[in-house]
């Protein structure tokens, strides 16, 4: 007897697979393409110029040249046809978004502002990550005395807001993006660690680990190679999310203290120097602020939608 | 109930205990920075001796353990939260002046995220998957996802662009204005009401937003109990039973998100007074970071998440006083 032939309903593919999640989650797709926009927009050629990784322009120890979609770099002012400052120019073949009220392309700078909290968000978070993670997991797998008082320890970071936090440490410190970097992650070590906990305490006791547990398998053995792969799905949609709120955060701090934060090609500041001229020149508080609305949207809705493919039980709200 | 409640009040007394420890430790890390700024600040022309004289205010020139930690333990207990670098002053006084407007800016944003938030998550929930609900989501995730201070700078813009309408801000001109500022906040109670209107309200819908969707997820989890049916068997009225017996049982959660959202209200708080020049907490903290004040930035940073703490043991004690389940969790 020949096997049944077994009907595909739906053509398989990366490219229909691809539309369907489209098509199911719209606004998720929409954020996943404000990611992908953003990682393009932050491209630039790599320069065989190593050195330790730095924020922002050569954060995994090679430098990255000018962003391909940035013509210009973001301090160069520009003159107009009567020699004289071009400010506050309207937008042009040359000039996409216009010029600033210091002559200086608004498009450009929005594109090297764009990498610059790109990355700072990748690094702080990817330090938060490690770190919450090993956290959550040794005091959850290693539960008693030593998780309660640790879980206050967290609770007691987590009371404080993440902008003062920022600010604390800005006014200890000579501001510089590493140090923004690590006291980003600090913040959100709490909420990560928690989620990673969790995890591990409903894990801990599952007839697998008590399994290794009887054949001799070291805490750490336990703790790598059976408990920690549960942990990466939502790992993934903390980190998609968190990144809006870093970008969030950072551009708060900008915009209310922006002496303190270096480079200049920053969304927060941007905004912040817009805003004197905004009933007159509107044209840098709309980009500014669109960008920094539509790149924190983008991430919460593409995190929203990877939470609910990879674990709809994370579902708070 | 009372088990419950001590329990709850040594935890967070401990937390209370690591928050101000932690804020001890953050300036003992590395306090060169601190020292150097506050010394070039003054008027001694030797800095070495300034550096000194700064060191000995400050109390970092003894022993951090045990000296250090207890004086500083024992001034926060009698509130007192040192001197400004800048003024001189006590920050404690400064303080009682400024803490009036960011507590109506947030009780004004309170009223209007719970106004707002309850009648739109209920009608969300009761209509769901219906289009009045996607739309109400798709606000909801719009205020979520725009950051508050973005929010009020378009909302400025709009009202003067649409409206003709501008809040009668004195300084204006300068991004960044040098402080001091005009602490005096506005007699006038229209005045007041004026400037705080953008803020009230934009703050107010994005914390609406959050606990909108909350509520939402709540109610949905109530109507569907049985006591629900009965109700609806019994014949009462969609209204009734709505407010009478789902509502009811499904704001208790909310109140637990109160207390996690109060955070981010006074985060957005500093921003929105810096925006919009309200003399309170939140614009002090800028100023102290501005002008390289560091008692007053740790003075505000401190009592901040020591209020949050002790808001939020309030919020569990209310919690388990109206559901008694949790008294036993």
């Amino acid at each position: 007897m020949a096997p049944p032939a077994v009907a595909r309903s739906r053509p398989l593919g990366l490219g229909w697979g691809i539309l369907r999640f489209a098509r199911r989650k719209p606004l998720g797709a929409f954020g996943i393409l404000v990611v992908l926009a953003m990682v393009v927009l932050s491209l630039g050629t790599p320069k065989p110029k190593f050195g330790l990784p730095d924020l922002p322009d050569r954060p995994l120890g090679f430098e990255l040249g000018r962003p391909w979609l940035a013509r210009y770099h973001p301090d160069d002012f520009f003159y107009n046809r009567q020699g004289r400052l071009a400010v506050f120019e309207g937008p042009s073949w040359r000039h996409w978004l216009g010029t600033d009220n210091r002559g200086r392309d608004i498009w450009a700078r929005l594109v090297w502002g764009t990498r610059r909290s790109l990355f700072l968000g990748i690094w702080a978070l990817t330090m938060g990550t490690v770190a919450g993670a090993l956290v959550g997991l040794i005091s959850a797998y290693f539960s008693g005395v030593f998780d309660l008082l640790f879980q206050r320890l967290m609770d007691a970071i987590q009371s404080f807001p993440a902008l003062l936090i920022l600010l604390l440490v800005i006014s200890l410190t000579e501001p510089s993006l590493r140090i923004l970097a690590i006291a980003l992650a600090f913040v959100g070590i709490p909420s990560i660690q928690r989620i990673v906990r969790s995890v591990v305490l409903s894990v801990r006791e599952e007839v697998y680990v008590e399994a290794a547990r009887v054949l001799g398998a070291s805490h750490l053995r336990i703790m790598f190679r059976h408990i920690l792969p549960n942990v990466v799905a939502p790992i993934i949609v903390v980190f998609s999310v968190g990144l809006g709120a870093v970008i969030l955060a950072e551009a708060a701090i900008s915009f209310v203290s922006p002496s303190s934060v270096p480079f200049t090609a920053s969304w927060g500041l941007m905004l912040a120097e817009g805003r004197t001229v905004m009933f007159d020149h509107p044209g840098m508080v709309l980009a500014s602020g669109g960008a920094i609305a539509l790149a924190v949207m983008g991430f919460n809705l593409a995190g929203d939608a990877l939470r609910d493919i990879l674990d709809p039980r994370m579902r708070l709200i | 109930m009372q088990a419950y409640i001590l329990r709850r009040v040594l935890l967070n007394g401990i937390v209370l205990l690591l928050v101000a420890t932690l804020v001890f430790v953050a300036l003992r890390i590395d306090s060169d920075n601190v020292v150097q700024l506050a010394a070039q600040g003054t008027q001694i022309t030797d800095i070495e001796e300034a550096k000194r004289a700064i060191k000995r205010t400050l109390g970092l020139d003894r022993p951090v353990f045990p000296d250090q930690y207890f004086d500083y333990l024992g001034d926060l207990l009698r509130l007192d939260l040192g001197t400004s670098f800048r003024t001189r002053t006590s920050v404690m006084s400064e303080l009682k002046q400024r803490i009036g407007p960011s507590l109506e800016l947030g009780l004004l944003q309170l009223m209007v995220a719970l106004l707002v938030a309850i009648p739109v998550g209920v009608i969300s929930a009761v209509r769901q998957d219906r289009w009045i609900d996607y739309l109400l989501r798709f606000v909801a995730i719009f205020f979520l996802g725009v950051p508050v201070f973005v929010l009020a700078v378009f909302a400025l813009l709009g009202a003067a662009r649409y409206l003709g309408w501008s809040p009668p801000l004195t300084t204006y001109r300068d991004p960044f204005p040098i402080p001091p500022f005009d602490t005096s906040a506005p007699e006038d109670l229209w005045v007041n009401l004026q400037i705080m209107a953008i803020p009230a309200v934009v703050g107010g819908l994005a914390t609406g937003a959050i606990i909108m969707r909350f509520l939402r997820s709540q109610m949905l989890e109530v109507l569907r109990q049985d006591y629900i049916r009965t109700a609806w068997a019994k014949g009462l009225r969609e209204r009734v039973i709505i407010v009478r017996h789902a509502l009811k049982n499904a704001l208790i959660p909310v109140i637990t998100v109160i207390g996690l959202v109060l955070g981010t209200v006074v985060s957005g708080n500093v921003v929105l007074e810096s925006i919009f020049l309200i003399p309170g907490m939140g614009l002090y903290a800028v100023e102290g970071v501005r002008q390289n004040d560091y008692p007053v930035v740790q003075a505000i940073v401190l009592l901040v998440a020591l209020f949050l703490v002790f808001v939020n043991l309030v919020v569990d004690v209310i919690y388990a006083w109206l559901d008694p389940r949790i008294r036993y969790a």
